[in-house]
Parts: C-alpha cells; structure tokens; sequence
C-alpha cells in the first residue's frame, strides 16, 4: 500500500502484551500480544467467535482486560475510561441514533472536547472527504445502507481519533457496495494516516485492506503478516485454509525419503528436513492444474466429481482412486464433466506440509527453491 | 379495488382482454365481492354487537323519561337540558377535572418511573438485578383491591386522607398506583431491544446517563412511552375502588363515584337520562385520547410498525 499518509509523526502505537479476557469460565481471548505501528491499517481477522470483537472492544475500552497490558505510545490504558482514550469506532449496524440527523448524529457528543466553531469546521471537511455533504440534514432512514456507512465514518473522523476502531463495518452493504466502500475505506486511511484496527470475518476485506492482517482463530492469535506473506507463508494449517477462496487442499500424505507419499502421487520435497511420517501435504487450487498425459512434467491422474464454472476459472472437484477429494483452479473453457478422467501437475514451488497433529507448518517447498 | 384481486388469474386474464373497461371494472368487483362478502358481513354483524350498547347509550341520554319508557329508538329532544343537569346540576364539572388530574398524575408518574426503573434495570450492573426485577415483577400478583386495609392505614398515617378534597387527598389518590411493574416489564423489553452499540458510542463520546436518557433513549422510546401514558391515563380515569375508600365524604370526587351517585340520587324511578349522560361524559376524555394517540398505543404493542 502506498504511504502517503498525512501525519505519521504524531499517529499513536497500540500495543497488547499477553491480553486474556475471561467471561466466567470461558476464555474468549488468550494471551494475545500484537503492536499496532503508528498509522498502521491492521485487519483482526477470524471466524465468528474467535475473540476478535472482543479484542477489539477491549481496546477501546467498552471491555474490560482480565490478564494482560494495553498501552497507548507507551502509556498503560488499564484504568483510562473508554471515553479518555480517544478512540472512535464503527459499528457494524452503524449506531446512528434515529432521531437525529446526518449532522446532529455526527455532533452529538462533540460539544465536550470541541467549540462550536471547529464541530461546524470538521463537520464541513469530513463531509467533503466522505462526499456527504448534501445528505447532513437527512434522517437516518432517508439515507441508503452505503450513506449510513459514510455518515457513521464522519462521526468517527471528526472526532480526530488517535484510533480507528471498526467492528464490521461492510457487513450491512451489499456485496457490490461493499466492494466500493472497502476500497473508500483505503482511500480514506492513505488521507488521514491514523491507526486503525479493523475487524472482519471475510478475508478478502482482510487481505485488501489490512497493511498487515492478524488472524484469530478460538481466541488465539495465529499468525501477523502482511497479507502476501500470509498468503505465501501461513504459519499453520489454520491460517492456510482460511486464507484464500477457494481454500487450501490438505491431503494426508506420509513423508519418506523426501518424498510426499500418497497413494495416487508421490511428490519431491526438495531440502525437506522436517519430521518424516504421517503429515499433511497443503497445495492451493490454483497452484494444481490439467495437463496433457504426456507432459513431461510430474503429473498423477484423478477423477473430476464436479464442475464449477466461474468464467474466468473452472473450478473442479477431484477425487483420486483411492478417494482423496480435493479442489482444482483450472483454465475456463475445458471440455470436462463429472466422471471425466483428468492429468494432474503441481506448482513445485508452492508446497506445504503441515504437522497432523498440531497443524504447525513443517516445511514451505518456496524457501528450498 | 383492482390492485387487490390482481393475484387471481382468472380475473386478470379477463383485464388482459381489455374487452371495454366499465365491464371489466365491473367483473372485478363481482368477483372481489363474491370472494369477500362472507368476511365483511360478519365484521360488520361482530361491529355491530360491539358498538350497539353505546349507541343506545348516547340516544338515552338525549332523551326524556318519557321517550325512555316508551323505548323510543331515536335521537331525543332532551340532550342539552341532560348534560346541564349532568354538568351543572350533579357537579360533573368538578369530578371530571378531579379525575382529569388523578389520571393524567397516575400516567404521568407510571411512566416516569417505570422509564428510570428500566434504565437502571437494563444499562446498570448492580448487586442481586436479576431477583429485584422477579420481586418487582411479583407485586402483580398484589393488586390494589388486595391491600386496601393497609395502604388506608399507610396513608392515614402520612397525613394523605383528608375528609375534604384537596392536595393530600390527591396524594393518596396517586401514589398508590405510580409503581406499575408492567410498565417497567414493556420498557425493559423495548430497551433491551435497543442494540448496545448506540449505548457504547455514547460511552465512547463521554454522554452521561441523564443526556443519554434524555436525548437518545426517550427519543427512541417516544411511541412507547405514548401509548404506555394513554394506557395508564385511561386506567387511572377508570378508578373507582381506592378513591371511594379515601373518600371520606364530600368534596369533588372523581367522574366514576359521581357516576355512581347519579344511580342513588332520589327514590322513584331512576333518571336514566341524566345517568347515560354522565356515563358518556365520562367516556369521553379516554376516547379523545385514544383517538389522537392510537398510532403510538399500536406500537407499544407491537401491532403496527413505524
């Protein structure tokens, strides 16, 4: 992402060391430690219920920290008030009060901190950015799901937060306006270069936005990355499978002389010096492909069970002799149907294997090349 | 009319054809009456049962004792001298008023304190919440009838019964009714229905409980505080148990025990003129009200949205 950000002096670091909350006897988050960098885009990612909410919310002070540290530019946020530590959050349902105008929804409550004089001023200039201007004195109800998203944005910019902090906040668009939105919400980030954290369950919002991406997953953190690396590098299974649509194939393999084992396949490991045995192979469907029987390249053979077309790729449902399922990207416009017999190559490049049991990654095949 | 049977498909082939409209219209309302008249007879007959025993109300207090007894079906001649009597004559005039502030006190207190009781029930954490909310939702089962005896010595005790109508009077007149635990049960639910984040982005700006309340949750509650007034104002208007037990003696009583009295006054022949009159001048202020104020009585109970 391009840096062009406003002020990145004065932007604030986040910082979580060993953050636990605890409701009762569960453990929603465990143990998670994560700097956000001044005038970093982080993307908090995970399934529903991994804690990431939480986390969120634990930032900006509507929860409390059962274990753990929270500082802002150092200072600890332990016992500072949500409404002291300067943050503005949007919420999935946008929160706008529904008596109240654009305008009055954006001012209410900003009368503590500014005069008169710098709400109208900041009211003027986040309009403007946010392209609302027109619509200030309208209802929320008069106002389109993709308006309402921009209004709550100009509550949360004018109140020149030291952090963003946005729980969902596409989810309520549809799919087409969210695309819009998500790249507005880039836009806007580059512009004003405050530090933000953004909660998501879609990966794709993750991996497009995020400067770096922070998944989740049963309220432990599994991997911070950029959104590349995560994808190039995911340090466990976990990770692998919920980045990327359509998802990462994981096939049992045996590991044995450098070889993956697999009853249809035996794949080369080269440098390979991980732990040998039962493993898994993680091979993503676009890096498996149809070839001709006679390629000169490493192929196995395998069965098609169902077509996808998706335009501009085929997706396929494979199925080897012995029963292994898997997903294959292939070129759009092949002539394939269920039952079709299919010749399988592999991007050797782009191999992983993956402990069985703990899911830990054993080995990338792009760090041996 | 047309839009309704738009669904049948016989009769939108038939305005397909477009064989001349008047026929067309006609067919249609053939066809919509054929499908529907066993439906609007029997509201009009259930109407009906319904709204008889009133109109005969309001023609027996227009007529003269004579017309009564002769079970004339009409409009009488006596009307204005009736409700003069009533008014005037009987003191209609004070009770109406005495029960005008009884019941917009009562409403007016219920829904006051109901709305604080269910804000600190639902946006405060406190000690033993969920009991105090099971003992308050118990007192249903203590209605005021039960507790005569000891709330008359509650009330004697503080000085509220006086022998004469006046502010201490009113006093125990009110108070008795101001703790409404279904008051509180219908704003606790509509609160909590109220989703958190517009209380967390009140948190987040620094807006204290009493600007909260009063710039964002009566806002969003506005037609259920409404029709919560009009429900109790027209409970408290239909009162008669408690005021005729602090009622002592004399003064302006409230419209229901003076309706009462016009039953007693004089022996003979009960004035069945003045009586109806006085019944539908009674009638009249919850009628008003609910008239100007159904729309908000519909969404407090959740019959009409928006």
């Amino acid at each position: 992402m391009t840096q062009q950000t406003q002020r990145p002096d004065d932007a604030t670091t986040v910082r979580l060391n060993s953050v636990t909350k605890d409701y009762g006897n569960v453990r929603a988050v465990e143990a998670v430690s994560l700097q956000i960098e001044p005038g970093e885009f982080l993307v908090i990612v995970g399934p529903s219920g991994c804690g990431k909410s939480t986390t969120l919310r634990m930032i900006a002070g509507l929860e409390t920290i059962s274990e753990g540290e929270l500082y802002f530019d150092g200072n600890p946020m332990a016992d500072v008030e949500a409404s002291e530590r300067n943050v503005a959050m949007v919420f999935q349902n946008y929160a706008l009060y529904p008596h109240m105008s654009a305008r009055r929804n954006i001012t209410f409550g900003m009368g503590n901190d500014f005069t008169d004089e710098e709400i109208d001023q900041r009211v003027e200039d986040a309009a403007g950015i946010l392209d609302i201007s027109d619509l200030l004195d309208r209802k929320p109800k008069q106002l389109s799901g993709g308006e309402r998203q921009r209004v709550a944005l100009g509550r949360a910019i004018c109140r020149d937060p030291d952090v963003f902090l946005m729980d969902e906040p596409l989810s309520n668009l549809d799919a087409k306006l969210r695309v819009q939105m998500r790249a507005e919400l880039s836009r806007l980030h580059d512009e004003l270069g405050t530090t933000t954290v953004y909660v998501t369950h879609d990966q794709t919002e993750a991996m497009t936005l995020g400067d770096r991406v922070a998944v989740l997953n049963g309220g432990r953190l599994q991997q911070v990355a950029p959104p590349q690396k995560l994808y190039d590098f995911p340090e466990n299974q976990f990770v692998a499978k919920f980045i990327g649509d359509p998802a990462m194939n994981i096939i049992p393999v045996t590991v044995k002389d450098g070889q993956a084992e697999h009853p249809a396949f035996s794949i080369p490991l080269p440098g390979y010096d991980g732990q040998t045995g039962d493993t898994q192979l993680g091979i993503r469907p676009e890096d498996l492909r149809t070839v001709e029987r006679d390629s000169d390249q490493p192929t196995f053979g395998a069965e098609v069970v169902v077509t996808e077309p998706l335009g501009d790729t085929l997706l396929l449902y494979c199925q080897t002799e012995d029963g292994t399922e898997f997903k294959v990207q292939s070129d759009p416009r092949q002539e394939l149907t269920a039952g079709d017999p299919v010749t399988l190559s592999y991007d050797p490049e782009r191999l992983h294997i993956f402990d069985s049991e703990s899911g830990d990654t054993l080995y990338h095949s792009a760090h041996a090349i | 009319m047309a839009g309704a049977t738009e669904t049948d498909p016989g009769t939108q082939a038939e305005a397909g054809s477009k064989t001349g409209n008047l026929v067309t219209e006609y067919q249609l309302a053939w066809t919509q009456f054929r499908r529907e008249w066993k439906l609007h007879l029997s509201l009009i007959v259930l109407i009906g049962i319904i709204v008889f025993p009133l109109v005969m109300l309001l023609m027996m207090s227009t007529q003269s004792i004579q017309q009564i007894r002769a079970n004339e079906f009409a409009v009488g001649s006596m009307f204005v001298e009736n409700y003069t009597s009533v008014l005037y004559d009987q003191g209609f005039i004070g009770y109406m008023w005495t029960s005008f502030i009884m019941a917009t006190a009562i409403a007016v207190g219920k829904v006051l304190l109901a709305l604080l009781a269910a804000m600190a029930l639902v946006y405060y954490d406190f000690p033993f919440q969920r009991l105090l909310l099971i003992v308050i939702l118990l007192t249903l089962l203590l209605p005021i009838p039960v507790l005569i005896v000891p709330l008359f010595e509650l009330m004697s005790n503080l000085g509220g019964i006086h022998p004469l109508f006046g502010p201490a009077t009113m006093f125990a007149l009110v108070v008795p009714y101001l703790a409404s635990p279904t008051a509180l049960l219908l704003l606790y639910q509509h609160f909590r229905a109220i989703p958190d984040s517009y209380i967390e982005t009140a948190q987040l700006d620094d807006i204290g409980p009493m600007r909260f309340l009063v710039f964002v949750l009566v806002p969003m509650s506005k037609n259920m505080l409404i029709g919560l007034f009009v429900i109790s104002f027209i409970w408290g208007w239909n009162q008669y148990l408690w005021p005729l037990v602090v009622d002592a003696s004399g003064g302006d009583t409230v419209v229901q025990i003076g309706l009462q009295g016009l039953m007693i006054e004089g022996a003979g022949e009960a004035p069945w003129g003045i009586i109806t009159a006085g019944a539908a001048l009674a009638l009249l202020p919850p009628v008003v009200l609910l008239l100007m104020l159904r729309k908000q009585l519909l969404t407090t109970f959740n019959l009409q949205t928006k």
